[in-house]
């Protein structure tokens, strides 16, 4: 019911953005400078990863064996716009964008990461696939996982270093310290799969010897990654109190509090699976419960704002919430026109 | 600061979805993302069609 929803969703806003470029291409064009709104380029084909997800997980049970099918064609869409986010999001960062150090946040790393959700989607389809295929499908993940992983983490030491020298973002930047949590917990989630799934796709190939030591190198990569990711839900827990000791502004970011707690969630029982430990399947319930509780207040609260913004609310013409309220690093020609 | 809006406004649109268009951003697929995981999650507690 869920997923159907966010399929739902995922339709709806791709209609008005498409829309949005038709009608108001001057105004869709001028995100490509926006320091905060060109790095949302990247939720789009990781909203869209999820749902590839959900027709291999979900699928079969509802729509039968054409759901793998969809689940490959919505993956392959999934891999062309994460690496077009990956490659175009920097450029775009480096040509056309004015940044400095003290203006970072977690935000620069939602262009990056897309690529290794892609790369867990196609961990989660191989072995529902062709045993022909599987080999190309977990060389293409392992590639996509390369793409993001390595230079994510540079990244994440990087804002380490900024709150260290800057102190903490704004309030209205709060949830971004959770993002540095996202290419972590994707990192552990796409190793832990692997490891599950590298023995039976290599299987009757002439990598097959090879497959079960990958799969250990894969479960202790995951591990490592996993323990990183749970200092990182301390700390960012830690600077989330520290920030709701004064009101924290509501906008679109708050989306930060749930994807990437979600995916830790994920790694944590993949890992509680292959581990055989009820400590871990405990602790993953503890954080599921978290997340769906998160998930409620958020999708509420971004309801509120779509009906305080909506003719019936009292504040029609408001622009669009780029999502963390970066009003400060944007330059005047960015901001959309009302 | 006000920005005079040239963009052209079909009349054939409700305001509601002229609206909606004329302010949409990308940010809102993150809303996406986020639904999707928690969609992800529930259906490990049990595959129960209702719940995801």
């Amino acid at each position: 019911m869920l997923w159907g929803l966010n399929i739902g969703l995922f339709a709806l806003f791709s209609v008005l953005y498409a829309l949005h470029w038709l009608l108001h291409g001057e105004q869709a064009r001028r995100i490509a400078s926006h320091t905060v709104l060109s790095m949302a380029l990247g939720t789009i084909p990781m909203g869209l990863a999820t749902i590839a997800n959900g027709f291999v997980l979900f699928g079969p049970a509802l729509v039968g064996p054409a759901a793998i099918s969809i689940a490959h064609g919505l993956w392959l869409l999934d891999c062309g716009l994460a690496i077009a986010a990956g490659l175009g999001v920097p450029l775009l960062m480096f040509t056309r964008q004015s940044h400095s150090p003290a203006q970072m946040t977690g935000v620069w790393l939602l262009p990056l990461v897309a690529a290794e959700v892609a790369a867990v989607s196609g961990l989660q389809l191989v072995t529902h696939l062709p045993q022909a295929e599987q080999g190309g499908v977990l060389l293409a993940s392992l590639a996509l996982w390369a793409c993001s992983v390595p230079l994510a983490l540079g990244l994440v030491v990087v804002l380490v270093v900024r709150m260290i020298v800057h102190s903490l973002p704004p309030a209205s930047m709060a949830p971004s310290c959770w993002l540095a949590l996202g290419p972590i917990a994707t990192g552990a989630l796409g190793m832990a799969l692997f490891s599950q799934v590298v023995q039976g796709a290599l299987a009757n190939t002439v990598l097959a010897p090879l497959a079960q030591p990958m799969a250990g190198a894969g479960l202790l990569l995951a591990t490592l990654l996993w323990g990183y990711g749970l200092w990182w839900v301390g700390l960012a827990g830690l600077i989330s109190a520290r920030y709701f000791t004064a009101p924290v502004p509501f906008n679109l970011g708050w989306w930060a509090y749930v994807f990437p707690l979600g995916v830790f969630t994920l790694a944590t029982w993949a890992l509680a699976d292959i581990w055989d430990s009820g400590l871990l399947w405990g602790l993953g319930v503890v954080l599921g419960i978290v997340v769906v509780l998160t998930w409620m207040i958020v999708a509420l609260r971004s309801i509120g704002s779509v009906w305080r913004s909506s003719p019936a609310g009292n504040d029609a013409d408001a622009p669009a919430d780029p999502g963390f309220d970066d009003h400060s690093s944007v330059p005047a020609s960015a901001v959309p026109s009302q | 600061m006000i920005v005079i809006d040239t963009s052209p406004h079909p009349a054939i649109l409700p305001p509601l979805a002229g609206n909606a268009i004329r302010h949409f951003a990308p940010n809102w697929f993150a809303a996406t993302m986020g639904t999707g995981v928690v969609a992800l999650v529930l259906g490990h507690f049990g595959q129960v069609p209702a719940l995801y």
